[in-house]
């Protein structure tokens, strides 16, 4: 099991599909803030789901999609929605965890059918480069299940209206 | 891969130093300038009522003791959304005028159902009172702590 990866803002780093070219990779890290406020809330599932199904896992979406299309405003940026970048795919196991952080444990869970995992990133505008690492394209920023497009089987459903472009899509 | 155990250690790690206790909250989440509402720790659905709304669902409400399918709404573009609506950002926000200000603002019967169906009792049954957008680092608003 490989160890958390702290370098700079961010409290990992993983490995992700290149947005611009599936066969490529590039870094991708998770902030203490983003990361902090699912702890803070004690959203022990949504942890467990962070380290069983999104770190050391996003090189399985089958999609990638770029921009939100919603009002973000982040900062000073009114145009925030343009810089997210959207992975999806069907992973094999959901977790969930079950009783407190002391004497809990994540439950595997078969994931009910026709639904996609995804995972927003915020691509860096300026990324940094890390000796450590190396250059970081992004944050991890949230993930969640969505029911599945029926006419496009691993992206979300309504994937038009929700993002500007689709990326690209690898075969399965 | 990671195993279960792994995934667990991980977790544990995470929240060592902390209760780790779950309460319903409300929070803003700056980087995507969203408004999330959550009842209950589990695997989350997000279903769109329409692009400034989603429904948190419940992935296995069937399995679930409570068998509460609905567990949290976001509300997305919120700070644009507020500032449109007249609500001061620096001020901790009373969710019950966020969703006045939603069904004002999307006057149909979808919204309608979500707000005074789904949202109005979470907020109610979860005494979730106020949401702070200001976008300050940890200004998570817990019941006990509002």
């Amino acid at each position: 099991m490989r160890d958390i990866q702290r370098v700079g803002p961010y409290v990992d780093i993983t490995e992700a599909r290149d947005p611009l070219d599936s066969a490529l990779v590039v870094k991708l890290g998770i902030t203490e803030e983003s990361f902090q406020q699912n702890v803070n809330n004690g959203q022990k599932t949504v942890v467990a789901q962070y380290f069983g199904m999104v770190q050391d896992c996003l090189l399985s979406p089958i999609h990638c999609f770029k921009g939100l299309k919603r009002p973000l405003m982040h900062a000073d940026d009114k145009e925030a929605d343009k810089s997210v970048i959207i992975y999806s795919w069907r992973p094999e196991t959901d977790y969930v965890w079950v009783g407190s952080r002391f004497d809990g444990k994540p439950l595997p869970k078969i994931p009910p059918p026709n639904r996609v995992f995804v995972v927003l990133v915020r691509e860096e505008k300026q990324p940094n480069d890390y000796a450590q690492v190396g250059k970081v394209f992004g944050s991890i920023e949230r993930w969640n299940w969505i029911k599945e497009d029926p006419a496009l089987p691993y992206a979300p459903v309504g994937w038009r209206d929700r993002y500007e472009a689709r990326l690209w899509s690898r075969s399965v | 891969m990671r195993n279960p155990d792994q995934i667990g250690a991980l977790v544990k790690a995470a929240f060592a130093g902390t209760s780790g206790e779950f309460r319903p909250c409300a929070f803003f989440d700056d980087r995507l300038d969203c408004i999330r509402v959550v009842a209950k720790d589990c695997s989350i659905l997000e279903t769109r009522i329409n692009p400034s709304l989603t429904v948190l669902e419940d992935n296995y409400f069937g399995e679930s003791k409570d068998g509460k399918q609905y567990v949290g709404f976001a509300i997305k573009g919120a700070r644009y959304f507020c500032s449109e609506h007249g609500f001061d950002l620096n001020t901790p926000i009373e969710v019950s005028a966020l969703l006045d200000a939603v069904l004002k603002a999307f006057p149909d019967m979808a919204v309608e159902l979500f707000v005074n169906g789904i949202a109005r009792p979470l907020v109610s049954e979860g005494k979730i009172e106020r949401v702070d957008v200001s976008g300050i680092s940890g200004s998570t608003l817990h019941p006990a702590r509002a």
